[in-house]
């Protein structure tokens, strides 16, 4: 197996390990409520909505980084696939110049 | 750190990157990556927009205190795996888009800063600054105000869409968000996708077609696709909109909705897309207006800063202003990502290194009028010229600005570049195409022989400020064309009702007002006050033919045609001159006319380097 199909191997085995294993819950607030007054939230991520650092100096350090980032937001599954997203990372990362697959322009860029 | 603290801030991956570099909490540069690559909305690492901040701020690397990026990747991907766990197998595609780009891209920009230009500043690593956090302070802290609510609207950034926040002083607080998949900015998206425009580019088309039509669809908007509460807060029908687990931005139920598949790009336009972007743009507003109510209400502030790209949206603002919810409004002119770059300076600085602000003084801003790109010294552009045997003539600015009014009167179209680049989408005579606001045939021949562009689209009027209340309903600065106003009834000319079909070209050839070339068919103008302190040079070309003439507007239209970058460099001027019916063209004091000019010939179909926007 090419390290391109073992990519793309990882990317599945998180996606059906950890996504769908976890689906269901509802992450999104998406029920229209017309009884309620409103539908502001207080900040949902304070720690990071005004500045931090991301420590990725190694894959161990970003392991850590991701575990303690979904243990402080309450999310335990994620946090226990912290050491596979961080493995993924570091055999995903790429130089800047590679990077963009074609987007179609009439697709709004979320990530 | 007191002194000499220089932190660079640089947006990218997403849309527009840019950089941007503050010395002592003074901007010092701010530039689109774009414009040197010529790539419209390139999202690439700006490296060559951080090189140009470096060399204006004459510095090394080695120099910076910090580095920030304007987003947070992991956040970013936080949402991504909730929004796929959310949604289930089929938004495998997505996932795996997103996980290429994310983990392989986003998250190592501390890595490819120091590939770029071999460090990360003294500080050592990247910060890396909220998205939101960032748009509110790239409107708060270049705003004129000591304490303002602030308000920042747009597609989505990690998880919000829209916040709320507090700034007084150094600091910002956060007080209220809506977050992903609910967002204004993606549900305008949505429409300007379904009318068969570019997304990111095309709202801009969608809010100029909105007055050709009547909003007859705003009730179907408010029963089906959002549920909008009196704080202005919302939540969208995730029934329909494709976003969660598709890369489409709307479904079969909504196209249902609105009676058939989306507009194939470049079809005609019909009354339906006008209809449309009528009613899209009624109920933005609407609740645009509910929202800063609410930020009134919350932090009872009598000022309001304004960011994100929904902020962009001139008309909104220009109702929201009407409203006289607050005293004073000030809005980013980089309200979209690039300016998040700029935001993230100022998040460094007053918020990391906790280091006082500069004192607003209450009334102007410290954007500098936004020219905040490169300039061109005369020796840079005479020796452009001269090695390439161009034909030109070298005007005191007296006798130059008298010149150049006698063209614009006779008709006559000028490429105008005149001292730094703009920050930010608009273009504010510094790389502008200039005419005669009063002749009634400049907006087609703008939009068909120069700009390439769509018929429809209106042109924009620079003003002089002292001069803005004569034609248009408006008291206020507005030097970054961020606010719609409607011209005066005194100028205005009778035109009969516009026929309700899909026939757009009756309404676009009437005449409506004194000054046909920038007043839109509901009578109202996209306005430029022009400003003697932060651009003299525009200032005294629009002074020399209200001098001539007695009239102090001209039509102001980006320096670029359809899907190019708008101008930066002398050679970029050059090209777009000579590739259009621009008459003339302004490099500073130098004086080119076409005529002049040796044979033009390229090697390549110019207009397939440039995708239509």
């Amino acid at each position: 197996m090419n390290s391109t199909n073992q990519t793309e191997s990882k990317i599945k085995e998180l996606f059906e390990g950890v996504i769908i294993a976890d689906s269901g819950k509802k992450y999104l607030l998406t029920e229209i409520d017309k009884s309620s007054t409103s539908y502001y939230e207080t900040p949902v991520h304070p720690n990071q909505a005004y500045f931090s650092f991301i420590d990725v100096a190694t894959q161990e350090n970003f392991t850590g980084y991701l575990e303690q980032f979904w243990k402080e937001s309450g999310n335990e599954e994620f946090a226990q696939a912290a050491g596979a997203i961080s493995s993924l990372a570091y055999s995903l990362c790429v130089d800047p110049d590679s990077q963009q697959e074609d987007i179609s322009p009439f697709i709004y860029a979320m990530y | 750190m007191n002194s000499d603290q220089y932190i660079l801030g640089i947006s990218a991956y997403y849309h527009d990157s840019a950089a941007a570099i503050i010395k002592d909490g003074v901007i010092i540069a701010a530039a689109q990556e774009e414009r040197f690559t010529r790539v419209k909305h390139d999202p690439r690492f700006p490296v060559n927009a951080i090189n140009y901040c470096l060399e204006e701020a004459f510095i090394e690397p080695g120099d910076l205190s910090a580095v920030v990026f304007y987003d947070h990747p992991v956040l970013t991907y936080d949402r991504v795996m909730k929004n796929c766990a959310y949604a289930g197998a089929d938004s495998f595609e997505t996932f795996s888009t997103a996980t290429k780009s994310i983990l392989g891209i986003k998250l190592w920009v501390d890595k490819h800063v120091k590939q770029a230009i071999g460090t990360a500043g003294q500080l050592g690593k990247v910060i890396f600054a909220g998205h939101h956090m960032s748009h509110a302070a790239s409107s708060f802290y270049t705003s004129p105000f000591e304490e303002a609510a602030i308000v920042s609207v747009d597609g989505v950034g990690e998880w919000s869409t829209t916040t709320i926040a507090h700034g007084k002083g150094r600091d910002i607080q956060l007080l209220q968000e809506i977050n992903y998949p609910n967002s204004l900015g993606l549900l305008y998206s949505a429409f300007t996708y379904y009318c068969g425009f570019k997304v990111n580019s095309g709202e801009y088309k969608l809010m100029g077609l909105a007055p050709y039509g009547k909003p007859v669809y705003v009730k179907e908007i408010y029963d089906h696709l959002i549920d909008v509460k009196e704080d202005g807060s919302y939540r969208l029908n995730m029934d329909y909109f494709g976003f969660l687990s598709t890369h489409k931005t709307t479904n079969d139920k909504f196209h249902q909705l609105f009676g058939g598949e989306p507009r194939q790009p470049e079809s005609a336009i019909t009354k339906k897309e006008m209809d449309l972007a009528a009613s899209i743009q009624q109920v933005t507003e609407e609740i645009f207006i509910k929202i800063a109510r609410h930020a009134k209400k919350i932090t009872g502030s009598n000022n309001l800063c304004l960011s994100g790209g929904v902020a962009l949206n001139c008309v909104a603002n220009g109702k929201l202003l009407k409203e006289n919810i607050f005293e004073h409004i000030w809005i980013q002119p980089a309200s979209g990502d690039a300016g998040g770059a700029l935001g993230a300076c100022y998040v460094a600085r007053h918020l990391y290194y906790k280091e006082p602000r500069i004192a607003p003084n209450g009334k102007t801003d410290t954007q500098k009028g936004s020219y905040l790109g490169p300039g061109f010294t005369d020796h840079e552009i005479v020796a452009f010229l001269d090695r390439n045997k161009y034909v030109y003539t070298k005007y005191s600015e007296e006798e130059k600005n008298e010149l150049l009014a006698k063209e614009i009167d006779k008709g006559k179209i000028l490429g105008f570049f005149a001292g730094r680049m703009e920050f930010g989408p608009r273009s504010l005579g510094a790389r502008s195409i200039i005419g005669d606001a009063r002749n009634s045939t400049m907006q087609s021949k703008m939009n068909l022989k120069i700009k390439f562009r769509e018929s429809f689209r209106p042109f924009a009027p620079a003003v002089l400020r002292e001069d803005v209340n004569k034609y248009f309903d408006l008291d206020t600065d507005s030097p970054y064309m961020l606010i719609v106003a409607p011209v005066k009834e005194e100028i205005r000319k009778p035109v009969e009702a516009h026929a309700d079909s899909d026939d757009m070209i009756p309404v676009i050839n009437q005449i409506r007002s004194a000054l046909p070339a920038i007043t839109h068919v509901d009578y109202s103008a996209r306005i430029q006050t022009v400003h003697q302190e932060t651009n003299p040079k525009f200032y005294n070309l629009i002074h020399a033919f209200r001098k001539l003439t007695g009239c102090s507007v001209l039509v102001n239209t980006s320096f670029n045609v359809r899907g190019e970058p708008i101008v930066c460099s002398p050679k970029d001027a050059y090209l777009c001159f000579m590739r259009t019916d621009i008459d003339i063209l302004v490099l500073e004091n130098y004086v080119l006319l076409k005529e002049a000019q040796p044979k033009f010939e390229e090697s390549e179909n110019w207009q397939k380097k440039y995708e239509l926007d």
